[in-house]
């Protein structure tokens, strides 16, 4: 066994800083010197990371067709030798909630209904930090996603700034249907609306909203992706990667973020695709990896079995379903158990069975990608 | 040249510009406390011998980040206790390519360790009480793996 001298702090904070924020949050438990230090904001800042891979998935069930909220929320950890699936990990906020989106470490939810107007929340699960939001506007049918850059703290006291930008759909005088931005600033403390307003027929499909590059990002359920620019107030209608004329069935499609960039996950008879957005404005998407289906099913045999047959008749139950993607890792439904995908390894991990996340699981859950972070919300 | 003596009496010397790598030398310098020889009353000869192979190593491949890359691979291939007398040398000189280098080498040590093995290593009593501790591991066990 290996025996060091007593590290002075300085140094101390330099070996730990280089640390993921799972190591450095597990490390908490040492002592009560190196607990005050995961509060500490300067080693907040020198800790801080250009990219972590992504931690775990948070899951709500959501009923198709009413407001009422499922109050269960699930956290699926990835990177543990053997899953488990935690339920508390929300239990810290005043009320129950449901879940809007997530941001390089932040949660944003909003009160559970019936309580109206809601009341937004935004935390930090790993310090248990959190801060309401008032939001007189916020309707059922709306969406929401989360604008945080971590390296863009507070000159004064290093709090997060952070937006939140709320999507709601409203009939104008012409029976199209235009979507309207409010927008909170965390600086300001105020909400507004964006004079931009996006006319598209179709509705928003996986409700929470994805931030990549700058924009934040809807997928919609026909095949436009709803882009809004939060700095420069610009909206605009993408394209998913391929018509989907060009499939004999609707294809399963999620879409996230990695490596700065939004991409497209694809899944239908032309196999598993990632595509990543090159240019919004042409709707330019890239082929960054494809498998056909027979050699997804051969790498991964054990949970797979005959995806193209079931593929090609997935109207009444489908067997695999696509729901959020995040750093190269998809979380995937396959019959009755969720799974993960990583495209680096091009291998699927059982996570759990999907009536461990309660009833009403199968269908449009809200799950949300989550990334650990050390980042103080308000001062200790 | 610049001549620098260890806390155990051993000189070394070496160019200025390699030198000034260590921001702590280069502000003796630029103050003029260097005319004869700095004193390094916090670096034993050994050690200082180790920091000068890497920043001469650093000052003449400058630009192949690939020999380098597998210099500082290699460089830190040492015991536990000659890696912790580098990080408090390049740490009391200020070169920081080198304390990040050690540091990164000791994190990736110690991140795989349980909470009670890296307690052993830094030495460090656990001032929390039994129910402290087990509520704390209660709370976040969600993050923990």
């Amino acid at each position: 066994m290996m025996e060091l001298r007593c590290m002075n702090d300085d140094i101390l904070m330099q070996v730990l800083s280089k640390l993921s924020t799972k190591d450095v949050h597990m490390l908490k438990c040492v002592a009560k010197e190196w607990h005050n230090l995961t509060l500490d904001r300067s080693f907040i800042c020198l800790q801080l990371k250009k990219t972590e891979a992504v931690s775990g998935f948070f899951f709500q069930a959501r009923f198709q067709w009413c407001d009422e909220d499922i109050s269960n929320i699930s956290y699926i950890p990835l990177e543990t030798r053997k899953t488990q699936v935690h339920s508390t990990v929300l239990n810290f906020l005043p009320e129950e909630v449901g879940i809007l989106a997530s941001c390089n470490g932040l949660l944003c939810c909003r009160s559970s209904y019936p309580r109206y107007p809601p009341l937004i929340y935004v935390c930090n699960p790993l310090n248990k930090q959190w801060m309401s939001v008032n939001s007189v506007h916020y309707s059922t049918s709306a969406s929401a996603a989360l604008v945080f850059d971590p390296f863009k703290l507070h000159k004064d006291d290093a709090s997060p700034n952070f937006k939140i930008v709320t999507v709601s759909e409203t009939e104008s005088e012409d029976e199209q249907s235009k979507f309207a931005f409010q927008i909170y600033s965390s600086e300001t403390g105020k909400w507004r609306q964006s004079r931009e307003m996006c006319h598209c027929n179709q509705k928003l499909f996986k409700k929470n909203g994805i931030f990549a590059d700058g924009s934040l990002y809807w997928l919609m359920d026909g095949d436009k992706i709803l882009m809004f620019n939060p700095e420069t107030e610009l909206s605009w209608l993408l394209n998913v990667p391929l018509p989907i004329t060009e499939f004999r069935s609707i294809p399963e499609i999620c879409i996230g973020e990695s490596k700065g960039k939004l991409q497209c996950v694809l899944l239908s008879e032309y196999g598993l695709q990632l595509w990543a957005l090159e240019d919004f404005f042409t709707s330019q998407w890239n082929l960054t990896c494809s498998v056909s289906l027979d050699k997804l099913e051969e790498e991964n045999s054990q949970f797979l079995y005959q995806i193209a047959e079931k593929l090609a008749t997935r109207d009444t139950f489908c067997w695999i379903k696509v729901f959020a993607f995040k750093d190269g890792i998809l979380f995937l439904s396959v019959s009755s158990h969720f799974y993960s995908y990583d495209f680096a390894t091009r291998k699927m991990k059982k996570l759990c069975a999907i009536s461990d996340l309660g009833p009403n699981s199968r269908e449009f859950p809200m799950v949300v990608p989550y990334t650990m972070s050390l980042v103080l919300l308000c001062p200790v | 040249m610049i001549v620098l003596n260890s806390s155990d009496g051993a000189t070394f010397e070496v160019e200025e510009s390699v030198a000034v790598q260590s921001q702590t030398i280069k502000h003796m310098i630029e103050d003029n406390c260097a005319d004869t020889s700095i004193p390094l009353p916090n670096v034993n000869g050994v050690t200082l011998a180790r920091v000068l192979e890497y920043i001469k190593k650093h000052a003449e491949a400058k630009d192949d980040e690939e020999g380098l890359k597998s210099f500082d691979a290699e460089f830190v291939k040492v015991d536990q206790a000659s890696l912790f007398e580098i990080i408090l040398a390049a740490n009391y000189l200020d070169i920081k390519g080198l304390l990040d280098l050690t540091c990164q080498t000791v994190a990736d040590q110690i991140k795989d360790l349980t909470v009670e093995e890296v307690r052993a290593i830094f030495n460090i009593m656990n001032d929390f009480t039994p129910e402290e501790e087990a509520k704390l591991r209660n709370d976040h066990a969600w993050a923990f793996e």
